[in-house]
């Protein structure tokens, strides 16, 4: 390999010329971002009625923290048994300051995230130091806390009685206070966040991420400051947690602290096993199924526990990589016998 | 006591090799320099700068790669993934320019891309499609994967640890060539390995560590007629024979 001519090439990696094939480095195809982002704007006009519509936004919003969740666990191989806690602080913070100060509602909004956010990066310091089930542990309890706060702190948040009495989302005059609008505005978010998701994930600071997730060793060998990916992709997740909890807040009308208990955080951790880890689509997809199947099992409270745990056993022995993946990988293998027959 | 008193220079464009029987301590010596272990007492110097002390990340950025005994590859990346990581130390593309996909950022990633390919083709594996799976190489391929990785983060110092570990003849006298091609632009070389053919064709000096102790320093051929050396092989089950004896490994595993 000689050096193009009158350069140096001294070092080892600058030798010769490289053909980068298109398709080499990763990255969400645009073509199936535009089909979904067409699919999205065209479903209201499929669903009949604003029950549909209001468990649409509702898939809305919970894809929303489980991209934050998945990004974490599936890429970042840590793990949350409390997320619904950052949810919890998003919807508070907009709830408490449109209630009270009678703050603009888009900076209640974003005053959850940052809030979200900050809490994770306090707690993140100490808490991500821990390892496996001691981290889960960790993350279990800080749920509880924030719950218990949310109960018992009644001069700032009325406890069990909730808030309803803040102003709606608008935008140019216009409020948001039907399904439709809400829908729209939770889809544009859903997507944006899809995108970005995908666009971190491939990305140095994405490999830098996944590559904590199998060789910490090999990892910080090659350069990376584990502490710190390992921290910047728990706020990320406590973010769009916060967003999506403000979202919810806008949507439901009213918050309560039992829609943000360890309940949540389990169907929450259903959803993105069931969905897939590493995958954004996956993400989405669980959202939704596991949506569907909350509201299905709504008149049946009592067996809500009992499906969600077996439907998490089911998942993690037989598909562990979840039903994205796994059911695509199933395709794959019924297409691939089916071409194998014909061919003889 | 892993290690014990070890004082080792490494001169700059050499390669050098740090040999001992089983437990000698060879790679507790990596994981010294690269700071996966602690060090009780002493320091280590690379290039004059100080390194003992600093966390892993920065001992790269420092100018320090490595392979490891037990391959640790980044099982759920792509091949290309996986030595661009390699390249993470020297390159700085943010969050926010990540998730925006912002064009200094796309620049960046297709430069780090490019040096990617260009490691891989440099330890042989230019014909492997770089958007296979890291776990779907052959274990002699996933070795030369950890070499372009650490090549990628443009080193001063590449640590090689048991790199012929489970290769095959051919493929020891080839990671053999590469080894040399690698110092020849300029990398220097710190190698540990049991297969003595290798440590005599490629290195300027050895080092003979036994029991974390160092017992012997020299050319390969000094190192080979060294008593001690001899004795610490074949261990006191078996009488030391007389004359010109090379120090066989003993065949045990790691």
């Amino acid at each position: 390999m000689s050096a193009p001519g009158g350069k140096q090439a001294s070092r080892a990696s600058d030798q010769g010329p490289p053909a980068l094939r298109p398709g080499a480095l990763p990255r969400m195809r645009p073509a199936w971002f535009t089909l979904a982002a067409m699919a999205v704007a065209a479903l209201p006009l499929v669903l009949r009625g604003d029950y549909a519509l209001h468990l649409a936004v509702a898939i809305g919003i919970n894809a929303i923290v489980v991209l934050g969740l998945n990004l974490l666990m599936g890429y970042a191989g840590q793990v949350s048994l409390g997320q619904a806690a950052f949810v919890g602080i998003g919807a508070y913070a907009s709830a408490i300051l449109g209630s009270k100060l009678d703050l603009s509602p888009w900076l209640g909004l974003l005053t959850g995230v940052g809030l979200s956010a900050v809490v994770a990066a306090m707690v993140g310091v100490p808490m991500l130091r821990l390892r496996g089930h001691y981290l889960a542990m960790g993350t279990l309890g800080f749920g509880m806390i924030v719950h218990i706060v949310m109960v018992q702190w009644e001069g700032l948040t009325t406890g069990t009685t909730g808030i309803s009495s803040f102003a709606p989302l608008s935008i140019a005059g216009v409020k948001l206070d039907s399904e439709i609008r809400m829908y729209y505005l939770v889809a544009a978010t859903c997507l944006v966040g899809l995108a970005m998701a995908s666009n971190i994930i491939n990305s140095r600071v994405g490999r830098a991420m996944r590559a904590v997730h199998t060789s910490e060793a090999a990892a910080s060998t090659s350069g990376v400051d584990i502490s710190r990916y390992k921290l910047q992709v728990f706020v990320i997740s406590a973010g769009l947690a916060g967003l999506a909890g403000g979202l919810y807040a806008h949507h439901a009308g009213y918050v309560n602290p039992d829609s943000f208990g360890f309940g949540y955080s389990i169907q929450l951790l259903v959803m993105v096993v069931l969905g897939g880890m590493a995958s954004v689509w996956g993400a989405v997809f669980g959202a939704g199924a596991v949506s569907l199947l909350a509201e299905y099992l709504r008149a049946r409270q009592e067996l809500s526990p009992v499906i969600f745990g077996l439907v998490l056993m089911a998942v993690m022995v037989f598909l562990p990589d979840g039903l994205w993946r796994g059911g695509s990988d199933l395709v794959a293998r019924i297409l691939g016998r089916r071409a194998q027959a014909e061919g003889g | 006591m892993a290690v014990d008193s070890l004082s080792l220079q490494v001169s700059a464009g050499q390669i050098k090799a740090l040999i001992g029987p089983n437990g000698a301590g060879k790679t507790t010596v990596f994981n010294l320099v690269t700071a996966i272990h602690s060090l009780d007492s002493g320091q280590i110097l690379v290039s004059g700068a100080r390194v003992s002390g600093l966390p892993s990340h920065r001992i790269a950025a420092l100018g320090v790669a490595r392979t490891f005994q037990n391959v640790e590859l980044f099982t759920n990346m792509s091949v290309l993934e996986n030595v661009m990581v390699g390249a993470h130390v020297r390159t700085g593309a943010g969050l926010a320019s990540a998730s925006l996909r912002l064009p200094g950022m796309l620049r960046e990633e297709i430069g780090m891309a490019e040096k990617a390919l260009r490691c891989l083709r440099l330890v042989g594996l230019g014909e492997v499609p770089p958007e296979q799976d890291a776990r779907s190489l052959a274990f002699g391929q996933q070795r030369l994967l950890e070499v372009a990785r650490g090549l990628a983060a443009d080193p001063k110092l590449l640590l090689l640890d048991e790199p012929a570990a489970g290769l095959s003849t051919a493929e020891t006298a080839r990671l053999a060539e590469l080894v040399k091609r690698i110092r020849d632009l300029g990398v220097t070389v710190l190698l540990v390995d049991h297969d003595m053919d290798l440590v005599m064709r490629v290195s300027d000096e050895v080092v003979v560590l036994d029991h974390g102790v160092k017992i012997a320093e020299g050319t390969p051929r000094e190192v080979q007629r060294d008593a001690r050396v001899i004795a610490a092989y074949l261990g006191e089950s078996e009488p030391a024979q007389g004359g010109d004896d090379c120090p066989q490994p003993t065949g045990e595993g790691n």
